[in-house]
């Protein structure tokens, strides 16, 4: 009668083992390679694991790959080589309506030197006039000090990257011509703009700020639709860490959704190249 | 035909590998949105990135590991929790090791998707990558006592998933049973509760 198997690391060892590989030349895998040798019962598992992993490893490669997916792939690539215009009107990927923190793209490229609008820092409600613990609040706050605030100017990132402590967020995508500025007082902290400008001509502008919400702990990547649209202005904020990124676009929900909501999705900071950062803030 | 603003090589590294690169990432993700972001996302960072890759032959790995670990940052960003996930209490999970497993693609990606990003990553990498518990351990930066316990539980958890419904014992099988329909395998149904 076989002895039954008892000796988990054993069990667990011989789990790795890969079909078609000489996995117990490895050293390491000397003393399985051993136990192996001396139990049948273990000889007869590692047999039956053999089989059932050639089945899996067959079904992991068994997916369907949508039709078009190779030309939505070079769209987007397209796009992203090309910067500003896309004869494509529609999106590369499939558009995925939710609202809840997804993976999007937001392109900004900065055209021209726009009347690039300084936001300062984000502020906690210490005085209780508005309730900024909520997001509505919060990002109608925000829109009022974007639509009043005329500063222009601003340091291209080729030249000077940001405070460290403030830089922008992972979740924008941004040309080596993107513009910042430092801003003493957003509604009472300190804070970064950085003023884009999308494929189409969408001018939006980026805060960053050190604060947190206990209302945005969650909400963790910025909203293909904008969290609040009045006036001709959207917005939204997402959390990470201990910065509170506020975006806000001069348009209404269909500008929003064309400055974020870009062919190609993904979520990268191109640092330019000898670029380094100011001291932090 | 590509678009000529695209480089030869690029457009290249599409047509070669966005196939398997979204199977993995479908594998990885679950849904086909987001194996298509992640797919994206991976191309995106091969066209600013590509020059780094020093062997070319090492541009798949490097693919894999690029996609891989945008699931796993988005995942960590999202916090999203796999539903079921922590109810698998894989210590319970049964140990025998089925002759043969009833698998269809649906009912594998269910299974992949009840398991923590974690231990989802170890299975796929090790199933579709054929990477060596090493390679996944320096890969997934975690030990390689961490590496055969997950890969050891979440296969565990994949083939009680994915057994017929009645499974017979190693060296047991049934006497003079002349019906077909008493030899066709049924699978397993799906529990609505997961409880091990």
């Amino acid at each position: 009668m076989a002895t039954p198997i008892h000796d988990q690391p054993i069990l667990s060892a011989i789990e790795v083992l890969r079909t078609g590989h000489d996995d117990f030349a490895d050293p390491d895998l000397a003393h399985v390679a051993q136990a192996v040798q001396d139990d049948p019962s273990l000889a007869e598992r590692l047999s039956r694991i053999e089989r059932s992993d050639e089945q899996l490893a067959a079904a992991f490669h068994d997916v369907d790959v949508p039709a078009g997916l190779e030309d939505r792939l070079l769209a987007g690539l397209a796009t992203n080589a090309e910067s500003p215009t896309s004869a494509d009107g529609h999106d590369a990927l499939p558009s995925v309506e939710r609202r809840a923190p997804s993976n999007r793209v937001v392109w900004a490229a900065v055209a021209t030197v726009a009347a690039s609008i300084v936001v300062a820092a984000w502020v906690i409600p210490r005085d209780a006039e508005v309730d900024l613990t909520k997001r509505d609040a919060l990002l109608d706050q925000a829109i009022a000090f974007f639509n009043n605030d005329t500063t222009t100017g601003g340091t291209a990132m080729a030249d000077q990257l940001p405070p460290s402590n403030l830089a922008i967020s992972d979740d924008v995508r941004h040309t080596d011509g993107a513009t910042w500025r430092p801003i003493d007082d957003f509604l009472g902290t300190p804070a970064v703009a950085y003023d884009l400008v999308g494929p189409r001509g969408e001018q939006a502008t980026l805060y960053v700020t050190e604060r947190r919400l206990q209302a945005l702990e969650m909400v963790t990547l910025p909203s293909t639709k904008p969290d609040l649209s009045t006036g001709g202005i959207s917005a939204t904020c997402w959390q990470n860490d201990d910065l509170l990124y506020v975006l806000v676009v001069a348009g209404e929900r269909e500008q929003y959704g064309t400055f974020v909501r870009q062919p190609g999705s993904t979520i990268a900071v191109r640092v330019p190249a000898g670029a380094r950062f100011a001291q932090a803030a | 035909m590509p678009d000529p603003s695209l480089s030869n090589e690029i457009a290249g590294l599409v047509r070669t590998h966005h196939e398997e690169l979204y199977r993995y990432a479908f594998r990885l993700a679950g849904n086909q949105p987001d194996a298509e972001d992640l797919v994206q996302q991976t191309f995106l960072v091969a066209q600013q990135k590509l020059g780094q890759v020093r062997d070319a032959s090492c541009t798949r790995s490097w693919l894999f590991t690029v996609l891989r670990n945008h699931f796993l940052k988005n995942l960590r960003k999202q916090q999203r929790v796999v539903a079921g996930s922590e109810e698998i209490e894989f210590d319970s999970l049964p140990d025998t090791v089925p002759d043969q497993l009833d698998i269809d693609a649906e009912a594998l990606q269910l299974a992949l998707d009840e398991l923590p990003a974690d231990y989802r990553a170890v299975v796929v990498m090790f199933y579709f990558e054929d990477c060596s518990y090493k390679e996944i351990a320096s890969q997934l930066e975690i030990a390689i006592g961490t590496v055969m316990s997950r890969l050891w539980r979440a296969k565990r958890h994949l083939r009680a998933r994915l057994a017929p419904l009645e499974t017979a014992d190693a060296g047991d099988k049934p006497e003079n049973d002349d019906k077909p329909e008493n030899n066709v395998p049924q699978k397993r149904p799906i529990p609505q509760e997961h409880t091990a």
